[in-house]
């Protein structure tokens, strides 16, 4: 377990916080990720690779922590809190947009671009066919490029 | 292979997983097709952008006792007795596997 938190601690929170906003949420999400990990010990099945198994059980412990949370009280420009000191305009900029996108394009952007998994990884994840992903792939990040050069929507 | 098709690709051609026939059949294309030579510089620098980002984000706040946090949550007794053997072998200095399913891929390190 330690060696697991060791190797996939940093991934996994890095992952829970930018689609979480919140550092005690997404450090909740990870330790629920290992808690749930040790509980269904044994149904790893080998198939997939250690990180996507990882990733499949911290996606659906976000989710929870979003299905659990209250409304959004901070306007939904705002960057909510992600960036770190020190991160420059780029970041505050690409986490202010990427937060008016909803959360299934987020993670999309996320499993894609940051935990960079394989189109077949991704479909895994999130239990959906390849082609779905590669659609939704398209506009989500379409979506984010719109945001990014300031307009609205497509 | 169509423009869409290449178009939806691309992320993948960017984050390197791509199959090696993906990425042929996607290069053939972009040598002759202005359109997706450019999308591909767009999601290459996307990609970048948000990997930066994420990487800039705090790691885990603070340190987590697994073992503790799992005693806490009741663990299978042999369960728990495995775990506390694997811990004092590591102490020592000896690489041990706990030979559990789902630790197989890894091996507890010192
Ligand atoms: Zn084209």
């Amino acid at each position: 377990m330690d060696a697991l938190y060791a190797r996939f601690g940093t991934r996994l929170s890095r992952f829970a916080l930018s689609l979480l906003g919140d550092q005690d949420a997404a450090q909740d999400a990870v330790q629920e990720t290992f808690l749930a990990v040790w509980q269904s010990a044994g149904t790893y099945q080998g198939g997939s690779s250690v990180s996507t198994w990882l990733l499949g059980i911290c996606r659906n412990k976000v989710r929870d922590q979003l299905r659990r949370r209250p409304p959004p009280t901070e306007p939904l420009n705002g960057a909510g809190g992600l960036v770190s000191p020190g991160s420059g305009e780029e970041a505050v900029e690409l986490w202010a947009c990427f937060r008016q996108m909803d959360e299934d394009d987020q993670e999309l952007i996320q499993l894609v671009f940051h935990q960079g998994l394989s189109l077949q990884e991704v479909a895994e994840v999130l239990g959906i066919p390849v082609g779905t992903v590669k659609s939704r792939t398209f506009y989500a990040r379409r979506r984010l490029r719109q945001l990014l050069r300031g307009g609205d929507s497509e | 292979m169509p423009c869409q098709e290449v178009q939806e690709l691309l992320p993948w051609i960017a984050n390197q997983t791509a199959s090696p026939s993906e990425r042929r059949q996607v290069f053939a294309h972009i040598a002759v097709c202005a359109t997706c030579r450019r999308e591909l510089v767009e999601v290459v620098a996307l990609a970048r952008r948000v990997e930066s980002a994420t990487e800039a984000l705090p790691g885990p706040a603070r340190a987590v006792d697994h073992l503790a946090l799992l005693e806490e949550a009741g663990l299978p007794p042999l369960v728990a007795e495995l775990v506390r053997g694997a811990r004092s072998l590591v102490r020592q200095g000896v690489v041990v596997s706990l030979g559990l399913p789902w630790v197989a891929p890894l091996t507890v390190r010192v």
